[in-house]
């Protein structure tokens, strides 16, 4: 089948929202700045999935306009004057929503490639 | 959740910050998530700089700047839509109070029924609202609009708008199926799309995208993507990779694209800023590559310090993967070469807590520049004397010989405790006079020269002018009958003129010396040449060889060393040529020069010496330098003699100066 090659951060277009929603939801009432979320995907991914930062801080920005996400200043442990993001319960509603459609077209996807192979089966 | 907090979480969050805070907030962001990264590097590369970990991670980061004003447009928007709202809030609110007019009209004349038709109709009227709002900021995107309202139309209201994207418009709310926007454009198969997204983006051929669609469904276009539709693109697809390639400002540009197989960390990015190149990065490693590739096949690696492209090395396409091969580097000849490297200057002398007037200290450096002061003091003094608006000035030569007088005398006054200063003046001062010598040696040279001619051609006239066929013509009549010319001939020039007369009234004593048989002239065609043996006259020359340029001008070598011949012992070298071709014709003229110079000076009544007073031309700055003592030797005729054997042997007439010599 052809497929269309894209970016990666293009192929988390749909995603990303919802891993930053997830990434936070671990991170507790702490919070986690923007590269820290960066670095928790990468890590929890085993390197696979890289985040592009340009795209990350629109997402994060939006993400909090929408009232998904509560934000303070704080200092970090480099001491320095950082943004801390918070999931908040519009956000942990959202997170529910996203992980709800995300299995279902997970699912949807493995149904359509078991298909494929059972019609090669049979074929062959 | 009560009714008025619910309300609240459905509308955006207002933004209390101004302008400049959300500037601000950003900007200390981004920064302490490049600052963080860069410590990731440096931790990751142990010697890497901390400068050259912040601008890799800056790069990684992409398009920072662009990303902020992203940002700050998500803040802004919401304000925008604010007001928005207030303004459709006002439509609706005018609506309304229309509408319960309506309704207590309707109430005073229908019933209740009628009062649920009308109510009915506000939707409708809604939506013409944000209609008339679209139709404002541009056309609408095809699609039933009454379905989008019928499905939500509290968004219509709020969010309807059209963005104009590029040449197609997008639906605010709903966006553009990218299928139908293809078929409308009517891309071609040769074309190349760029679909990019909040600073991510996507490349591929028509033929990939269209797959995509049908396989996935459908893809959206929405406000603020850009599409970007390239023309002339070759394209080459494969299984699971492609690549593309155009040209873009005389250079191509290769865009490949390929799913990083197991265990290849390479992974590259088209630099689309700037339209051309690609980076190549490894992960993990800050270090970055930046490639371009070149018809012929290689990779030029740039040297991110200088961004030069210095290095060249192999690249092929193997499988699914870009292979480099870095094993054979090479220079790349399209980068000049570059000049070897300077040595470094000297460290400068730590002068702190030194005062600068110290002079007890071996202060060298501030005798130099107090000299430096005094020098180029003396060049402003100098260069004042010229008037910038008038640069024929014809008195300035005499300015600047007055000046020089006088600079000569003040120099030693005013330095006369620091004669190195003051022997630095003078050693300008010579040179500058030098220069007027130089000059006045070319006018005098140019002068004597012209004399010559004009003598030459005078006696040239007088002896064709005399009966070549009279048997009894004596030298006496040719020089009576010249001396009877000479006032007409020189009538604009009664120096020549009279300096003439005496030359000519000398050789008359010199005749009535002379035995009556040899006061006979011969003919006219011997021009009158009062031949002697050869053999009398020195076999010598001043000049180790001699070569003519542009037919009849004299190069002369002296110690290795070439130069065009002013003049001889004061006699004009254009004026000896003449001589040699008046007396010995064209073909013999060039050889009795060279070879039989003293020979030809005595016949035109010099008296060569063993050694000669020259004056000669720099064949490179055209400068003319004397040479007082340049000595005649058996030897250097003997060179001339061989220079001249081997240029006839070559089949030449003469030894040319070809400008190389």
């Amino acid at each position: 089948m052809p497929t269309i090659e894209r970016d990666r951060s293009d192929l988390l277009q749909g995603t990303l929202d919802m891993m930053i929603l997830k990434v936070l939801a671990g991170a507790g009432t702490s919070g986690q700045h923007g590269y820290g979320i960066v670095r928790r995907i990468q890590q929890v991914s085993d390197e696979v999935l890289q985040v592009e930062e340009g795209s990350l801080y629109p997402a994060l920005h939006r993400l909090e306009k929408r009232g998904c996400l509560d934000s303070d200043w704080r200092q970090s442990e480099s001491n320095r004057r950082a943004k801390y993001y918070r999931l908040n319960a519009r956000g942990r509603t959202q997170l529910k929503t996203e992980t709800a459609n995300w299995n279902r077209l997970a699912g949807a996807i493995d149904k359509v490639m078991n298909a494929r192979e059972e019609l090669c089966v049979v074929t062959g | 959740m009560s009714f008025i907090s619910s309300i609240q979480s459905f509308l955006p969050r207002p933004e209390n910050r101004s302008r400049q805070e959300i500037a601000r907030d950003l900007e200390d962001e981004f920064d302490f998530h490049l600052e963080m990264k860069a410590r990731n590097l440096m931790s990751q590369a142990p010697g890497l700089e901390r400068d050259e970990a912040k601008d890799a991670a800056r790069r990684m980061f992409g398009d920072v700047e662009a990303v902020k004003k992203q940002c700050q447009r998500i803040a802004l928007r919401e304000r925008i839509m604010l007001q928005r709202v207030n303004l459709v809030l006002m439509i609706v609110v005018m609506l309304v109070v229309v509408a319960v007019g309506a309704q207590v009209y309707i109430t005073q004349r229908y019933n209740t029924l009628a009062l649920q038709a009308i109510t009915a109709d506000l939707a409708r009227m809604k939506f013409e609202a944000a209609s008339a709002e679209r139709r404002a900021s541009g056309p609408l995107a095809s699609g039933d609009a009454s379905d989008r309202v019928a499905a939500d139309a509290s968004r219509v209201l709020v969010e309807g708008d059209v963005a104009a994207v590029g040449w197609h418009s997008i639906d605010m709310d709903r966006g553009t199926r990218l299928s139908d926007l293809l078929q409308e454009l009517n891309v071609r198969d040769d074309q190349w799309i760029t679909y990019r997204r909040n600073g991510a983006s996507g490349q591929a051929t028509p033929q990939l995208v269209k797959s995509y669609l049908a396989d996935s469904g459908s893809m959206v276009l929405r406000p603020n993507d850009e599409l970007t539709i390239r023309n002339d693109v070759a394209i080459e697809s494969r299984r699971s990779y492609y690549m593309a390639q155009w040209r873009s400002g005389g250079e191509t540009v290769m865009y490949w694209r390929a799913a990083p197989p197991d265990g290849s960390r390479w992974h590259m990015r088209v630099s689309a800023g700037r339209g051309q190149g690609a980076t190549l990065m490894r992960e993990g490693e800050p270090r970055e590559w930046s490639l371009a590739f070149t018809p012929d096949g290689v990779v030029v690696i740039s040297n991110e310090s200088n961004r030069q492209y210095t290095q060249m090395a192999d690249w092929d396409v193997v499988g699914e993967q870009l292979v480099l091969d870095f094993s054979n580097l090479r220079d790349n000849p399209r980068v000049p070469p570059q000049p070897p490297a300077q040595p470094p200057l000297p460290a400068m002398p730590d002068i702190k807590g030194r005062l600068a007037f110290d002079r007890t200290t071996d202060d060298s450096a501030f005798e130099q520049s107090a000299r430096a002061k005094a020098v180029g003091d003396f060049v402003v003094r100098l260069f004042a004397l010229a008037d910038p608006n008038d640069p024929s000035d014809p008195n300035l030569d005499q300015k600047v010989r007055g000046f020089l007088d006088a600079e000569e005398k003040a120099a030693d006054r005013d330095y006369a405790d620091d004669p190195a200063t003051a022997g630095m003046i003078k050693e300008l001062i010579a040179g500058r006079r030098k220069i007027f010598e130089a000059d006045a040696a070319i006018q005098q040279a140019a002068t004597a020269e012209e004399k010559a001619k004009a003598v030459s051609d005078f006696l040239q006239d007088v002896l064709t002018s005399t009966d070549a066929t009279a048997p009894s013509v004596s030298v006496k009549d040719v020089l009576n009958h010249a001396s009877s010319r000479i006032a007409e001939q020189f009538a604009d020039n009664p120096q020549l003129a009279a300096a003439m007369r005496e030359r000519i009234a000398e050789a008359q004593r010199q005749l009535q010396d002379q035995p009556p048989g040899e006061k006979k002239a011969e003919t006219a065609g011997d021009q009158g040449e009062v031949r002697q043996d050869d053999d009398q006259f020195p076999k010598t020359s001043p000049f180790e060889e001699v070569r003519w340029k542009d037919q009849w001008t004299p190069v002369v070598r002296l110690q290795q060393q070439w130069y065009e011949l002013v003049s001889l012992d004061g006699v004009v070298a254009g004026a000896i040529v003449e001589h040699c071709r008046q007396h010995y014709g064209e073909e013999l003229a060039r050889k009795r020069f060279s070879e039989d110079l003293p020979q030809m000076l005595i016949e035109m009544n010099q008296q060569p010496g063993t050694t000669s007073k020259l004056q000669v031309k720099d064949l490179r700055t055209g400068s003319v330098l004397a040479i007082n003592e340049a000595v005649s030797s058996s030897e250097n005729r003997e060179m001339t003699r061989i220079a001249n054997h081997a240029a006839e042997g070559a089949g030449k007439a003469y030894p040319e100066w070809t400008g190389t010599n």
